[in-house]
């Protein structure tokens, strides 16, 4: 939920910023930005959990999302 | 209010409350609670995750109000708020989290005696106004000025019953030790609250360990119990004692810390 803040913070700088959650959070995620003038601002979903997921298996998840995560950052 | 609407029903349904009726926040009961503080009534203390409202002294008070405090608790409410929101103590994070942590808040000094803070039998409830009260004031300030609302910003899948309240004192008539405070470095004159973000108590029955080592052998394995959170990820734990215990280490010797540090290194289970 922190990193929502983040995102806020980073994208009134104008720096272009997205947030990583797993699908556990994502009314909280929305509440969130809602609450900060920022709905439907994008963001990823991980499927949850990820706490449990070995080193290798997290690098092939955030592999599988960066994509994602990088189409959220074009300017 | 007129006479078609039922002031409790009102609070209920806005939904202003933890499932209980909360007491209806007038300006009459408004200014004598503010009367218990000498701070600016408009002084902000600071901004309540997630949602980010602000709380200020007069807020703080209208919660402690509607909690059911007497004026007198007001201080240690205010206290407590601005504890809270330290940035260690995450309260962003606590808001939202899957888990049913909670804010606890031990309360010493001489303010907790005056004001009624129980540490006796049965100080985790129920039964004690100020312990169920004040703790009260910190739960509907985290759910109405920060909207921690579960299904909604707090992902909480049980939430837990130390989220109504979780709030004592230490029973200093019974205790062989110094109080936490002073064990920390305070005064015992001075006023403290010390606040840890804790899961809800889990017991350690022991009503057979005459000899600290079992005893405390018995506390370390509840604290890395199989499903704890403290398992999971390093996390801060209170252990509270009962005089019967504690008097079992005091008895063989032992001072405050040659019983914490014990229970702090022992190992989990499977090393």
């Amino acid at each position: 939920m922190c990193s929502v803040y983040d995102t806020v913070a980073f994208e009134k700088k104008g720096i272009p910023s997205t947030t990583i959650i797993t699908t556990a959070f994502k009314k909280a995620a929305e509440f969130q930005f809602r609450s900060k003038g920022m709905v439907g601002h994008p963001y990823v979903q991980l499927p949850h959990p990820v706490s449990n997921l070995q080193p290798t298996e997290m690098r092939e998840l955030t592999l599988h999302f960066v994509d994602e995560v990088a189409s959220h950052l074009k300017v | 209010m007129n006479e078609r609407v039922d002031e409790f029903e009102f609070f209920l349904e806005k939904p202003w409350s933890d499932g209980f009726p909360v007491v209806t926040p007038t300006e009459e009961r408004i200014s004598r609670m503010l009367a218990q503080t000498e701070r600016d009534y408009e002084e902000v203390i600071g901004l309540i995750p997630p949602a980010m409202e602000i709380a200020t002294v007069r807020t703080v008070a209208v919660h402690a109000l509607m909690a059911g405090c007497r004026p007198e608790y007001l201080p240690v409410v205010l206290g407590a708020t601005e504890l809270m929101l330290r940035e260690e103590f995450n309260v962003n994070g606590v808001q939202g989290t899957l888990h049913g942590v909670a804010p606890m808040m031990i309360v010493n000094g001489p303010y907790a005696a005056e004001i009624g803070v129980h540490g006796g039998n049965g100080c985790l409830g129920p039964g004690f106004r100020a312990n169920a009260t004040i703790g009260r004031a910190i739960r509907l300030i985290l759910m109405n000025l920060g909207a921690g609302i579960p299904g909604i910003s707090s992902m909480t899948i049980f939430g837990m019953p130390s989220r109504y309240t979780y709030c004592l004192t230490e029973n200093m008539e019974d205790h062989p030790w110094d109080s936490l405070a002073v064990s920390k470095g305070y005064r015992p004159d001075e006023n403290v609250i010390t606040m840890a973000m804790v899961e809800s108590p889990r017991f350690c029955f022991d009503d057979v360990s005459d000899e600290p080592d079992r005893l405390l052998l018995g506390i370390a394995d509840t604290m890395a119990a199989m499903g704890s959170w403290n398992m999971h990820a390093r996390s801060d734990m209170v252990v509270a004692m009962g005089p019967q215990h504690a008097g079992i280490c005091a008895g063989a010797g032992l001072r405050h810390r040659d019983v914490h540090r014990p229970v702090r290194d022992r190992r989990p289970k499977g090393g």
